[in-house]
């Protein structure tokens, strides 16, 4: 009994973590540029496929520092794209009502769709853990996998470092400044679009450092970027818009739901997922933490 | 340090102010009356490109103004604050004052809250509040802290004393008179208050629909009682 309440809480946690780490990028750009970005996926995936490709050249065998850079390698690339996609496109958009930057970033995962089928191709690729997280933990009668732990640490040091960045430094303060009211920030002589590219940057970085983290154990094919970001926008809007606390506290919540459903509910997957963002979503349309700017 | 020539303003397709010509020196302070919709805060963010689409010529101190985007023309030294104040509300009435220090010249350091507290004493008890716990004075007093810190060269207030009790009135020309005189700064007040705008200012320009229809001193502007009539009693 206690074995199964442990996996079932492990799950929960593997689930919260990883969700929240693909989660995280999209949230704080909708936080602070109030912009949806539907291509977050298509990044997140892209992200996954150029930490294989630097997996690739280590063969069977994955040292956990190779696995750690590639991760780093596939957020700068994606923390580039997210430079090149804020010059090329929400700048030329920035007089737009906001429908057509929605259109625009659904295009974008059109694009990033097509550029892993083009670049990578439609067959299935692997990568497996780093050899030093290929052990198990055994607890209570349950079974750990080091590199499950792993996902769960890296999400919750994301979490600790955006939080503490957001909430307990003066670049944070001035974050929720423009994120509350740019026209005035920009009075007081803060260079508001420099900020947005910034935040592009560090969102799509985000995205790729997800896709990396997270690249082993998946089936990497040009479908894993709808898998993925149906959960992420369940995170994203239970948490409430642009809060990553929110966000945080959310991908715990819907990770237990998602957890207690596959035990139990077997064979309506998704059903409770969605009945309680349903839920959340009747009782608080703003979400859990909605209208906060962190 | 501040001329302007010939500057029309835009909304879209809305024409707002027709050929504005107005010059202010160093030191000095100018009001610029008008009803409602006259042009005011139009004027004041097309000097800094804040929304309003522009033609004309402006310069300010050394600089034309043409392309520069608002951060820019604030770090030169002109600090607007806007009529309907926009205090942060999550942010403490000190960490807001700090937000008005990026507009900092690189020459010169910003103010300390500290000295902002003794140019506005009203602030000094308020610092750890939040913005939202603020009453509608006391949001004005932060403001022109927050809009003080970087020591601007011109500051410019968008009707300041709307909707302020007569006591805080008073208090805020007094609180305006310090500013002027510490440091030599620059002043524009915009206004429909007749009274609280003399106590503030040297001279004023007078703008209807868009346009100047008079500029001089105060005692010009007595000797012409139509003016009132004709221009601000609604
Ligand atoms: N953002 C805007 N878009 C369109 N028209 C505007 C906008 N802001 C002001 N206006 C129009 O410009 C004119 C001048 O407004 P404003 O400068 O605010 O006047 P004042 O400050 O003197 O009361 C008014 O007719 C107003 O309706
Ligand atoms: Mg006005």
């Amino acid at each position: 009994m206690t074995g199964e309440l442990i996996t079932i809480a492990f799950n929960a946690l593997i689930w919260s973590m990883a969700t929240f780490l693909i989660a995280s990028g999209l949230t704080l750009v909708f936080g602070i540029l109030h912009v949806l970005n539907f291509s977050h996926g298509g990044f997140f995936m892209i992200g996954a496929y150029v930490a294989y490709t630097v997996l690739e050249q280590f063969g069977a065998t994955v040292p956990l520092w190779a696995y750690l850079m590639a991760a780093i390698v596939a957020a700068a690339a994606m923390g580039t794209a997210g430079a090149a996609v804020d010059q090329v496109v929400f700048r030329r958009l920035k007089n737009f009502e906001g429908v057509y930057v929605l259109i625009a970033t659904y295009a974008l995962l059109l694009v990033c769709d097509g550029f892993v089928k083009l670049v990578w191709g439609l067959n299935y690729h692997s990568v497996s853990p780093p050899e030093s997280l290929l052990g198990v933990l055994f607890a209570g009668g349950a079974i750990l996998p080091h590199f499950s732990i792993f996902v769960v640490l890296a999400g919750l040091l994301t979490f600790l470092v955006l939080e503490a960045v957001l909430n307990h430094t003066s670049v944070g303060r001035t974050l929720q400044a423009i994120a509350a009211d740019p026209w005035m920030a920009q009075v007081l002589g803060i260079n508001v679009s420099s900020v947005y590219r910034w935040t592009m940057i560090v969102g799509f970085a985000l995205a790729g450092l997800a896709g990396g983290l997270l690249v082993a154990n998946q089936s990497l094919s040009p479908d894993l970027a709808g898998i993925f970001i149906l959960q992420a926008f369940g995170v994203v809007i239970v948490g409430g818009m642009g809060s990553i606390r929110g966000a945080f506290i959310a991908a715990i919540l819907l990770g237990f739901v998602e957890a207690i459903s596959a035990t139990y509910l077997p064979s309506y997957p998704g059903v409770l997922f969605f009945a309680t963002i349903a839920a959340v979503l009747i009782l608080r349309p703003e979400g859990l933490l909605g209208r906060a700017t962190t | 340090m501040l001329e302007v020539r010939d500057l029309n303003a835009f909304y879209g397709q809305s024409h707002i102010l027709h050929g504005i010509n107005l010059d202010l020196a160093e030191g000095e302070s100018i009001a610029l009356l008008g009803r409602n919709g006259a042009g005011k805060s139009t004027f004041l963010k097309a000097l800094l490109n804040a929304d309003p689409r522009t033609e004309g010529a402006m310069r300010f101190g050394a600089q034309t103004l043409d392309t520069q985007p608002t951060h820019t023309r604030t770090r030169l030294g002109m600090s607007l604050v806007p009529e309907d104040r926009r205090i942060f509300p999550k942010l403490t009435v000190a960490q807001n004052i700090e937000m008005g220090a990026f507009a900092a010249r690189e020459e010169q350091k910003p103010y300390t809250i500290a000295e902002v507290v003794d140019l506005l004493p009203m602030v000094g008890p308020l610092l750890n509040r939040f913005g939202y716990q603020l009453s509608g004075g006391q949001q004005q007093m932060v403001a022109i802290a927050r809009g003080l810190i970087a020591r601007p060269r011109l500051l410019m207030l968008d009707e300041p004393a709307e909707g302020l009790a007569p006591v805080i009135v008073d208090e805020l020309s007094d609180t305006i008179n310090a500013i002027r005189k510490a440091e030599g700064r620059s002043i524009v007040v915009t206004e429909q208050n007749i009274d609280f705008a003399r106590q503030t200012t040297d001279r004023l320009y007078l703008l209807d629909v868009g346009s100047v229809v008079f500029s001089g001193t105060w005692e010009e502007f007595s000797r012409n009682a139509d003016l009132v009539d004709r221009y601000l009693v609604l």
